[in-house]
């Protein structure tokens, strides 16, 4: 048997591959110790509502059901359930607020109005025609609204609506950056139920406008403490924390990569500065691509009624997109620079852009998404369970 | 089967593919009277480094749009180093197999690849040695085997004794797509053909193993 060395150089001995083995061994070990913290994507009881619909749930706790997987802003799911027979209340949750990122709780109801539509859906899917009274007592602001399901022949919806209710996420990872198709603008109208909610599709220079518009403003939300602290309060960085709460912003559903969330799992809570920053970096690169930018506006922003109404069409657009293989993620940087504007008595710099985006002489702008194709499924949220939510 | 017979059978084997990669290189004298080959097998192992190519494209009735991205890949690779006694004293010829296993960064996709290199090799300064050649490679994304590839690679390297520096810039052909349907169109997303001109890694060959 030969061992020459044709070339005539040493072979690596013994000794060089005992020291390799230990450097290496040393390697694993720190990836090992540094690896603490991580844990795997999607899985634990935080997601287990994401099985949808679920068998032995009443037909009200499967609406409900249905509703708490709706969009929310900061997924802050900032709702709670009362329920009777073929009877659902709607009630808005303040002690799940975004603070300063929200201040004119605008979002907040928006997230109710999301939860709303997805119940509707649901009930039609189910052969229940579902009617929405909006505010019904106005000595009690937090009933956002009571659905009184009717069985109904003629209530239906589509399937492909209904199916999208458990694979609707948000997704905020890059999207296929090109002009839109000549017939999404129309098939997106098309799903807008109520007049009273416009839809504004941007594309070309008005896109441009809006993109940098949307990084301008989440450069001044970096730079506002008291929004940067308030949104951040609703990070979940441990598998430990999204268990306890099951709600909020985590880093598997940031849209990074999947070296990028596991280092970042294993380094620990990011402050809130450094947090802002990286998102101020994925808002100039892959959050702003897509075929296009929308927004939803009506004539009062500040109308609990129409940001329910605004709420309720933008789930339907999400839905309609998820059965499409579309992928929607809200973009409201300048929006919520607006109502702090607002709130602040500041100069109005973001609703004058909105203004101009819109066309119109006052903003309404209420709710801001980009659409287009993912590079990649978006990962799930947490949820907290029908249990939490039902009083 | 003796242990003895079983190394035998081991390195004829291994000879035999290695002549067939190697023969890839040294064509012209083929046909000539076979060498006698001085053969040194040895078990080597590696870290590898590299893009995985993809491309997403999704076809609309009235248009097509596509967009490229290059996405980092990290490897560990197994494999036998073999090497033969060239015609000329500084000239030798290699045969590299190797598995390597890893995943793409972005993704956190599994890829497992394998890989068939054929090496000449100039010696130089005693313990220096320049190896290049031709390199075929299989890439399968364990997480999506749609997202899959062929490669063709040049492999160009330096070697310091057992330690080896390589860099292998390649042609890449997918060998399939995830497809699915999106808005009245068609998304399809693979590997993407073309050239990926960025694979690079650091290969040891564990002399005092050899056979």
């Amino acid at each position: 048997m030969t061992n020459s060395n044709p070339a005539g150089s040493r072979p690596l001995t013994r000794r060089d591959f005992n020291a390799l083995g230990l450097s290496s061994l040393g390697v694993v070990l720190g990836a090992g110790l540094a690896a603490c913290g991580a844990y795997p994507a999607e899985t634990g009881d935080a997601y287990s509502p994401w099985v949808f619909p679920r068998a032995g749930e009443s037909l009200e706790e499967g609406l409900i059901h249905a509703a708490l997987l709706a969009s929310s802003p900061h997924n802050t799911q900032p709702w709670t359930f009362a329920y009777g027979p073929k009877r659902v209340s709607f009630f808005v949750d303040d002690s799940r607020s975004l603070g300063a990122m929200d201040s004119l709780a605008r979002e907040r109801h928006i997230g109710l109005g999301c939860a709303v539509e997805n119940l509707v859906v649901a009930a039609a899917a189910r052969g229940f025609a579902a009617r929405v009274d909006w505010l019904p007592d106005s000595a009690t602001p937090s009933w956002v609204a009571d659905v009184t399901l009717t069985e109904s022949a003629s209530a239906s919806t589509s399937d492909a609506l209904y199916g999208a209710i458990s694979r609707r996420h948000t997704n905020r990872g890059a999207y296929l950056d090109a002009r839109p198709p000549a017939a999404l603008e129309q098939a997106l109208r098309d799903q807008l139920e109520d007049a009273s909610v416009e839809l504004h599709f941007l594309s070309g220079a008005r896109a441009r406008d809006f993109r940098a518009g949307t990084i301008d403003a989440t450069a001044a939300i970096v730079d506002d403490a008291g929004m940067l602290d308030a949104g951040h309060a609703w990070w979940r960085q441990t598998k430990r924390e999204i268990e306890e709460q099951r709600d909020g912003l985590t880093l598997d559903a940031s849209g990074l990569g999947a070296l990028t969330r596991f280092l970042g799992k294993s380094t620990g809570r990011p402050s809130a500065r450094t947090a802002g920053e990286y998102w101020l970096e994925g808002t100039r690169g892959d959050q702003t691509t897509g075929f296009a930018f929308c927004m939803l506006s009506t004539a009062d922003r500040s109308s609990r009624a129409e940001q329910l109404l605004v709420g309720r069409a933008y789930q339907r657009l999400h839905l309609w997109a998820t059965s499409q293989n579309l992928a929607f993620q809200p973009l409201n940087q300048m929006a919520e620079r607006q109502d702090r504007e607002e709130t602040l008595g500041l100069a109005s710099d973001f609703g004058d852009r909105l203004a101009k985006l819109s066309g119109q002489s006052r903003s309404g702008a209420q709710m801001l998404f980009r659409v287009g194709v993912p590079w990649d499924r978006a990962l799930k949220s947490p949820r907290r369970p029908l249990a939490w939510v039902v009083t | 089967m003796t242990r003895a017979a079983t190394h035998a059978s081991l390195q004829r084997l291994a000879t035999a593919v290695s002549c067939v990669a190697a023969c890839l290189l040294t064509l012209p004298s083929a046909a000539a009277p076979p060498q006698t080959r001085e053969a040194s097998w040895a078990p080597s192992m590696g870290v590898e480094l590299g893009y995985s190519p993809e491309r997403l494209e999704v076809r609309f009735p009235e248009e097509t749009y596509q967009e490229d991205r290059r996405l980092w890949n990290s490897r560990l690779a197994l494999g036998v180093d073999g090497r033969f006694a060239g015609r000329l004293a500084t000239l030798g010829v290699r045969s590299v197999s190797e598995v390597g296993y890893g995943f793409v960064h972005h993704t956190g996709h599994g890829l497992l690849q394998l890989t068939q290199t054929a090496l000449l090799e100039y010696a130089f300064g005693g313990d220096f040695a320049l190896p290049f050649g031709l390199a075929l490679q299989g890439g399968l994304d364990t997480s999506s085997s749609a997202r899959s590839s062929l490669g063709v690679g040049v492999p160009l390297g330096i070697r310091f004794r057992g330690v080896e520096l390589w860099y292998r810039p390649g042609f890449v052909v997918p060998l399939g797509s995830e497809d699915e349907p999106v808005f009245g169109g068609e998304r399809q997303l693979s590997a993407r053909p073309g050239l990926n001109w960025l694979d690079f890694g650091l290969r040891l060959r564990l002399g005092f193993l050899a056979f």
